[in-house]
């Protein structure tokens, strides 16, 4: 995954769980160091759970997906401590 | 300037408490109800002004408390048009164009109308007026006028030509006091949910939403995360604050992880409480606690956001570019 689309495109296989909330995802750019940004929109935009779906759901399909480094989201603010709780032991 | 971020503070006023303002007893109530608050938040070094609950504030005095006496480079000063108590409101939009005026360079002045007591045609012609001849780049609203009178934003025949005329004349916000009624309103007709409708019907316009909608914060706040034409103005969290400075720490924890640092904007209500540099050094000296981080999620609070919080974002609502703004200040 380097490209816009090809991170699009891996995200497809979780996208239908974001849907069957009102929600989606989209990429926004994935820059030359393998970082991804990404926004969520529709019922995904505010929502008190997006931290979850963002650390639970959609970082590892980029991740997982090989060639995205790290996935960033201006729209998820809980603190470092919840997104380490969230993502496990290394 | 606060420690190189310039302050913008979103809202002071020029109330108008005197005797031959007040229309009924409703008024009489307000006036004594509001010495007696101001009164109980003179704590932990916080002062208040009961003089500026009697009668309006003298312009130089004003001068001095922002801008000589604390770090403040500009301020908005907004008309509170609560006409079902006041002869012209709590703050007659004249008194809060006269207080602007005394020193254009550091204020932008807020006008304000209201649709029941203006009627919409009289409302949308005073907007028309407080633009062309005030140069009002906002307009605020108080729509618990008494206790059996009220209006909703989402009331597309009283409300809507109101915010249709602000874009028409190329206002880019209209601003709502929320919540924290001001006397003896229903608590409830100061609800925020009727905004979701109206910042859905005008996604261009911003809503500015004052005091967090006191006590419907949670409500605020969910509605501030949903729709990203909605800002929070914080006035009565820093006063507050040296009252329940854990609780306001927690609100402002809070806003920080739903709404963002983005929307968020510094507001002191000056001059009931004229010492708003306690208010600057304050969010100058924040620290979100790691144990809050840990155990309440809320973010961590960095340099970018207090300089977003302390002007930033007020600013970049109405298209100013602040750090331009406060060097042709210092040059001048």
């Amino acid at each position: 995954v380097s490209s816009v689309a090809e991170a699009e495109a891996a995200l497809d296989q979780v996208r239908a769980r974001l849907r069957g909330h009102g929600g989606d995802v989209r990429v926004l750019e994935v820059d030359e160091s393998g970082e991804a940004e990404v926004e969520f929109v529709g019922a995904c935009n505010g929502c008190p759970a997006i931290v979850f779906t963002f650390t639970g759901v959609v970082e590892p399909a980029l991740t997982g997906a090989g060639g995205v480094r790290s996935v960033r989201s201006r729209q998820v603010k809980a603190s470092p401590y919840v997104r380490r709780r969230l993502q496990g032991p290394a | 300037v606060k420690d190189g971020i310039p302050v913008f503070d979103a809202v002071v006023h020029a109330h108008d408490f005197r005797d031959e303002m007040i229309i009924n007893d409703d008024g009489r109530f307000l006036k004594e109800a509001t010495k007696g608050d101001i009164a109980h938040t003179a704590r932990n070094g916080q002062e208040v002004s009961i003089e500026a609950a009697e009668r309006p504030p003298a312009h130089e005095w004003c001068n001095r408390v922002l801008f000589e006496e604390s770090d403040t480079d500009v301020a908005m000063v907004q008309a509170v048009p609560l006409f079902g108590v006041f002869r012209e409101g709590m703050t007659p939009a004249r008194a809060a164009y006269e207080l602007a005026r005394s020193n254009p360079d550091r204020y932008y002045f807020c006008g304000g109308v209201d649709p029941l007591y203006q009627g919409v045609k009289g409302a949308v012609e005073e907007i028309e007026r407080q633009v062309g001849e005030w140069g009002a780049v906002s307009i605020k609203f108080y729509q618990a006028q008494t206790m059996r009178n009220w209006w909703s934003a989402d009331d597309e025949r009283l409300a809507y030509p109101l915010f249709e005329k602000a874009q028409q004349l190329g206002l880019k916000a209209v601003q709502f006091h929320k919540g924290l009624p001001l006397g003896r309103q229903r608590v409830e007709t100061l609800r925020p949910n009727d905004i979701q409708q109206a910042a859905y019907d005008f996604p261009e316009l911003t809503f500015a939403l004052h005091h967090m909608g006191d006590p419907y914060v949670d409500e605020t706040i969910n509605i501030a995360a949903r729709f990203p034409n909605v800002v929070l103005v914080l006035p009565l969290l820093f006063n507050q604050w040296f009252v329940q400075p854990k609780p306001m720490l927690h609100r402002l924890g809070q806003m920080l992880l739903s709404v963002g640092e983005d929307r968020l904007c510094y507001g002191t209500d000056a001059f009931l409480w004229p010492k708003v540099q306690l208010y600057i050094d304050l969010i100058a000296g924040l620290e979100m606690p790691e144990e809050l981080q840990e155990d309440y999620g809320y973010p961590p609070i960095t340099e970018e956001t207090k300089r977003k919080l302390l002007g930033e974002n007020f600013a970049r609502v109405f298209g100013i570019d602040l750090a331009a703004k406060v060097s042709a200040l210092e040059a001048a």
